[in-house]
């Protein structure tokens, strides 16, 4: 094991890949001599040459579609936009082209790339630069979406992307990169697909996913105090869903409270508490309780931003009234 | 008398939790019109005025002037009819939902306590609302809703609720404490026996089956073998509680369990009681010490859907006939009159509906609408698979996605039905995993 910050971790296992693989290349946006906007690609273009870490020009649905052929082609890509805020701009190739190659050439071909990317609010980025673009993303068959909440995950899940023969987005948050963690040393992958059992509970279950992992923790603390035992599931890999996770543990504490930092509407809260009843409603002891940003843009107002994200004290307050 | 509920649904926000009765413009028995002020509350941020939705008669008030409501409570009814001045609506709630009162007569312990009072209430004439597992946990109890008070929010019936009602139930039958379900569903297969001793062998049908699937297969066990073969539900004598998900399936065949006595078992499940074996196990309600599973769904998303819809829809023994051929490798292995028994099964009332709604949402489009690999991955017990090489209702390749640890049978000549196609050698791989299980 070894203490590294979450960005350190995606960093090791980008090299890692890189010295295993030479069909693995990056390119995106300042990611070659900036070393990247959160420094994730610092110091790989020195080690692997500017053909295998290439600095390209800002057009999101160029790079996108140039990730779809060259996977398409034999390689293994991994693509960075710089902020899912520009995500809508990759779309066309992710809709009409990544996800559905596979299955409308009968299988032929596959789409082994990594479009990795950030998101997410609390660094007072504005409404153009803050947004959680999950279900969006989520909503798309043929695509693997995931996001995790610890540097160990980060590492393990980003070298099972690039090993991956379909396309995975890997969502990653601005406030996550600089969060220290332990990390196994070596080669190893975290499964995708996949939740974690973070910390275990008999009361209440909290479902959450990326950085509202580390929110749904702390609220776990006040819980604590207040009397209640709260179970955290992380939910690190958004699709595919881990519902036997989710159910086993809705078995246990028959109550439910779903944390995405997405829209409320047709967000990916909604899908969980959708998915709860579809498969767990004969053991749910309360109506699911979703914690969420409400729909509206984030503000760069500071206190306005803090006021509408969703957070520990957020969490506790859904989960009293869940147990009500 | 029809009455209707005055009520303040959302008050301030979503984390608001009660609202204040300020005061009531009218009293009990007065007149009102659409439009009318009935009652002001006040709310975090303000006073809120809730008028009369229709024309009536005030009937009740249940949260006089200075209490506290919870959001969504009923505050008072209002009734289609001039109600009678000292009515009291309803014998035993209106004793709960009466204002406190310093000279109230000694209490009575069964009632809620004037605090509690407002989440207890129902209208009159409204349904029970009670979440879906204090609904589940009193049909296994045989507890009528109408009879227990909700402390949750709006009155809702949790299973807290049912809880202390089988608790004060048990105190009053006997000191001992010991409790005696009013009205347990039991099987008819196998008489309920407390605290078994010895792991049966608990042998789970397939869809469009039933129980009595396993009959060539039970005389030829080991002889120390004990069996319980259940019915799924929406199958033979469970026809009439249909389920629409494995997990589900998984919830009432652990319910009947449990009823039986039964708290560890070696498992044997063909096709979607395969998968029903696996989500049993998940469960972990049950100790379960071996897995057989025959042809087992839930193993990858391919099903023969063309059989499952014919069998489901089949209305005369010859089409019938035609769909369990499918089943088998060697047509003439299925029972003479096969056929028809299983159609005058088919033919009771609502057996077909329950098929068709359980197909519907277990396989949706034709495909297996659950994954139990990871189930079968997480087993430490014995396991074992059988599998047809001729299988046409689910695709033998399927095994190659069993674990390591898994004992993989594939027999030749075989199709999807190895406990009618042969029998002896289906008890005797049962027999020898039970065994190994020690």
């Amino acid at each position: 094991m070894a203490m590294m910050r979450y960005a350190e971790a995606l960093n090791a296992a980008l090299r890692e890949e890189m010295q295993a693989d030479p069909s693995v290349f990056l390119f995106g946006e300042d990611i070659g001599r900036y070393g990247g906007v959160f420094k994730v690609t610092k110091g790989l273009m020195e080690e692997f040459g500017e053909t295998r870490v290439r600095d390209t020009p800002i057009s999101e649905q160029a790079l996108t579609a140039m990730a779809v052929t060259a996977a398409m082609t034999g390689t293994r890509p991994v693509l960075e936009i710089m902020y899912a805020d520009f995500v809508p701009l990759t779309l066309d190739a992710l809709v009409n082209q990544a996800s559905i190659y596979n299955y409308i050439w009968n299988g032929q071909v596959k789409m082994p790339f990594v479009l990795r990317t950030q998101g997410g609010g609390g660094a007072g980025a504005g409404a153009q630069h803050s947004k959680s673009l999950d279900s969006m993303l989520a909503h798309i068959p043929g695509i693997k979406v995931v996001a995790p909440s610890t540097p160990a995950d980060a590492k393990g899940m980003l070298k099972a992307a690039i090993r991956d023969d379909q396309p995975v987005v890997f969502l990653e948050h601005k406030l996550l990169y600089n969060t220290r963690g332990e990390v196994p040393e070596g080669d190893v992958t975290v499964p995708l697909g996949k939740a974690a059992t973070l910390r275990e509970g008999s009361d209440i279950s909290i479902f959450a996913t990326s950085k509202m992992v580390v929110e749904a923790l702390k609220a776990a603390d006040l819980l604590a105090a207040d009397g209640v035992s709260a179970e955290i599931v992380d939910l690190r890999s958004l699709r595919p869903l881990d519902v036997n996770a989710i159910v086993a543990s809705i078995a246990k504490t028959h109550h439910a409270v779903v944390v995405n930092e997405g829209w409320r509407f047709c967000g990916y809260a909604a899908e969980l508490s959708a998915t709860i009843m579809d498969h767990a409603f004969d053991e749910l002891d309360a109506p699911v309780t979703r914690v969420t940003l409400p729909d509206m843009p984030i503000p760069y107002s500071e206190p306005l931003e803090t006021a509408m994200l969703p957070s520990a004290e957020k969490i506790r307050t859904a989960a009293l009234k869940t147990l009500k | 008398m029809a009455t209707y509920p005055i009520s303040i649904d959302s008050a301030g926000g979503e984390y608001m939790e009660a609202v204040l009765v300020i005061g009531w413009a009218v009293k009990s028995g007065d007149p009102v019109k659409t439009g009318d002020l009935l009652v002001t509350v006040e709310t975090a941020k303000a006073a809120t005025e809730i008028e009369a939705d229709r024309d009536g008669w005030l009937a009740e008030i249940f949260f006089a002037e200075g209490q506290e409501a919870p959001v969504g409570a009923v505050l008072g009814t209002i009734a289609d009819e001039k109600p009678i001045v000292g009515e009291k609506p309803i014998a035993g709630q209106s004793a709960s939902i009466a204002p406190t009162t310093a000279t109230a007569a000694e209490p009575n312990p069964r009632e809620p306590v004037a605090g509690d009072a407002p989440s207890s209430i129902r209208p009159p004439g409204s349904r029970a609302i009670a979440s879906p597992l204090a609904r589940r946990l009193a049909a296994a109890a045989g507890l009528d809703l109408a009879t227990i008070s909700g402390s949750g929010p709006h009155g809702r019936i949790k299973k807290r609720d049912i809880d202390a009602t089988l608790a004060a139930l048990s105190n009053e039958h006997d000191g001992a404490g010991q409790r005696t379900p009013a009205a347990v569903q039991t099987s008819p297969v196998a008489a309920p026996a407390l605290a078994r001793q010895t792991a049966p062998v608990v042998l789970i049908h397939g869809f469009g089956a039933d129980r009595s699937v396993w009959r060539q297969v039970v005389p030829l066990l080991g002889p120390e073998i004990e069996t319980i073969s259940l019915d799924l539900p929406g199958h033979g004598a469970e026809a009439a509680r249909p389920a629409r998900s494995i997990e589900e399936i998984a919830f009432l065949l652990s319910d009947r369990l449990e009823e039986m006595g039964v708290g560890n078992a070696h498992l044997v499940g063909h096709s979607l009681g395969g998968a029903a074996a696996l989500a049993l196990a998940r469960l972990g309600r049950l100790a379960v010490r071996s897995v057989t599973l025959l042809a087992p769904g839930g193993l990858g998303p391919e099903i023969n859907a063309g059989f499952i819809a014919g069998l489901a829809r089949a209305t005369t023994a010859q089409a019938l006939e035609q769909w369990l051929t499918v089943m088998v490798g060697d047509p003439s292995a299925l029972p003479i009159g096969y056929a028809q028994a299983a159609l005058r099964q088919m033919e009771k009332t609502g057996n077909r509906d329950a098929l068709a709604a359980m197909a519907e949402s277990l396989f949706p489009d034709g495909t297996q609408g659950f994954d139990l690999v990871s189930a079968l991955g997480e087993l430490a017990v014995p396991t074992r698979l059988i599998w047809g090489r001729l299988d046409r209702v689910i695709p033998v390749a399927h095994a190659a996605r069993a674990p390591g640890f898994t004992a993989v049978h594939l027999l030749d000549g075989i199709g999807h039905v190895p406990q009618i196609e042969a029998p002896a050698l289906t008890a005797r791989l049962i027999t020898e995993t039970v065994r190994s299980a020690g």
